[in-house]
């Protein structure tokens, strides 16, 4: 567990040089990033000052969307098709012969790139805040942003997992690219990603507060507004253990029936 | 860019989806998907009242969209998103060198025939929707909207295309695809709900609201003048050519 720990270190700081000579490239991403809700919150602003009568207040729909792309950021991951390629190319075969963890890599470039892009999606937030500045509350409670850290780490573990998930498919399948689309367009309107959870008709709300989707982007953001019941922890726990469980028994699955292209 | 070479490089296209049909059938599954689920966000702000913008009336703004923008991503989208590889890598070589206009090709030359699905859902949405808000637009305002959706189309080309030039002036421009794509989002939401600034920029420099928005308010009977939109469309192709024939300039070939 050390060595893997010591490992992980090594390839997060490698990583992170070989990142930073690509800064312009992560910061227009982190552009991007911020337009999706930067949008929804002028439309919302403008249907509000137009009459409209959303189900929650102007100052909790301010605050949601303008750190959402924050968390959506932190949760996000994007090693499935990399992965489906070093099984299709046999570059897994380097990996497997190592003394650690084939994801290892993966998992240091998800860190590292983040750690980098947090610093870049900043500047952004900033200036989409300070124009929100009338309707932006940030919690001043310690206690929420202890709860918060907590669920957003599991967010990211678990779409790190689903990610993984998706990417042993190409144990099995030619091309994945179909498939991370559809999960990307589910995963894009039922994670509250685009648009909060709470902002839906009531009658699909029972079905939104338990589905996996809603745990890798909107709780984490519930529990810093201050929404979330006792018994989210837990279907954000069981989610857990269904991605990541389910993630290791279709990679293990999947090794064995791997050849190695380059073998 | 001729007719023959574009309807062969249509074929060449459509030869290419059909060798791996799956996946085009999938592609196309979810480009429809995309649109169908990009309703919701549009469908939940006008189900929270405020404006006139009914729930069928932004169907058929949703419809529009996705014609546009699955016209887009057939013919445009494809290319321009080639840009960044074409200058870092020195492919732009093999289309200077062809006896035809370098840009037009190098902005129409690759096509993702799987995309049109969303034109005929888009359609689809632009028929239910206009049915159940009960609205029987006539010939001259299908035209005069036709014609707003053609400017709106042309004129998000334009700047998407000039923002993929960027290529030519910055090392890590690749990004840049997807920002014009997200800008485009804005387009799906009725121009009402935009206010001062913005709608001001979504209905000139970045006119994501002219290409379904405006279209739809024009099949309504709002009247948008159309006298300013042709010479400022003219002019955007214009400053579009001058800034291709600028940045081309700068281009040193990476591969000699």
């Amino acid at each position: 567990m050390t060595r893997q720990l010591r490992l992980l270190r090594i390839l997060t700081v490698q990583e992170v040089r070989m990142m930073m000579n690509h800064r312009g490239w992560l910061f227009l991403l982190q552009v991007a990033n911020v337009l999706p809700p930067a949008i929804a919150l002028l439309v919302w602003h403008g249907a509000v000052d137009q009459g409209a009568d959303p189900p929650v207040s102007t100052t909790y729909l301010t605050s949601y969307l303008v750190l959402v792309s924050v968390v959506a950021m932190v949760t996000s991951s994007w090693t499935s098709g990399f992965l489906a390629a070093s099984i299709r190319l046999g570059g897994l075969n380097s990996w497997l012969v190592r003394p650690c963890s084939t994801h290892l890599s993966y998992l240091a470039n998800n860190s590292a790139e983040k750690l980098l892009k947090l610093g870049l999606i900043a500047p952004p937030v900033v200036v989409l805040g300070l124009v929100f500045r009338h309707d932006l509350r940030l919690p001043g409670e310690p206690q929420r942003w202890l709860h918060f850290l907590p669920a957003l780490i599991i967010a990211a573990a678990m779409t790190f997992a689903f990610d993984i998930l998706i990417g042993s498919l190409a144990f099995w399948m030619e091309d994945i690219a179909a498939i991370d689309r559809l999960r990307y367009l589910l995963a894009r309107l039922l994670s509250g990603g685009l648009v909060p959870l709470a902002l839906f008709p009531a009658v699909f709300q029972p079905f939104l507060a338990a589905q996996p989707f809603r745990f890798l982007v909107s709780f984490p953001l519930e529990v810093l507004l201050g929404t979330t019941h006792a018994i989210d922890y837990a279907y954000q726990a069981g989610w857990f253990v269904v991605l990541v469980g389910g993630a290791v028994l279709v990679w293990r699955r999947g090794l064995r029936d791997y050849q190695g292209a380059g073998a | 860019m001729t007719p023959r070479l574009f309807w062969a490089c249509l074929k060449q296209a459509i030869r290419r989806d059909l060798q791996f049909r799956s996946q085009t059938a999938i592609n196309a599954l979810s480009s429809i998907g995309d649109l169908v689920l990009g309703v919701v966000p549009v469908l939940i702000l006008t189900g929270a009242g405020g404006t006139t913008w009914t729930g069928p009336l932004a169907v058929v703004v949703v419809g529009v969209f996705g014609i546009s923008t699955g016209l887009m991503d057939c013919f445009v989208r494809p290319n321009l998103a080639k840009m960044h590889g074409y200058v870092r890598q020195g492919d732009l070589d093999l289309i200077l060198i062809r006896p035809v206009n370098a840009q037009v090709f190098a902005t129409l030359r690759w096509m993702e025939p799987a995309e049109l699905g969303r034109v005929l859902s888009g359609a689809a949405m632009v028929a239910v929707g206009l049915h159940l808000a009960d609205v029987r637009p006539g010939p001259g305002l299908v035209l005069q909207a036709a014609a707003w959706a053609a400017i709106g189309f042309v004129g998000f080309s334009l700047l998407w295309a000039n923002l993929a030039y960027s290529a030519f002036w910055f090392d890590s421009a690749d990004p840049i695809n997807e920002i014009a794509s997200q800008l485009r989002e804005a387009g799906k939401y009725p121009i009402s709900y935009f206010t001062g600034a913005a709608r001001l920029v979504l209905m000139t420099l970045a006119p994501a609201g002219l290409v379904a928005a405006v279209p739809v308010e024009t099949l309504t009977g709002a009247t948008s003048p159309l006298l300013f939109a042709v010479p400022a469309l003219a002019a955007a192709m214009l400053l579009t050519r001058l800034h291709w024939q600028l940045a081309s300039r700068r281009y040193s070939s990476a591969s000699s």
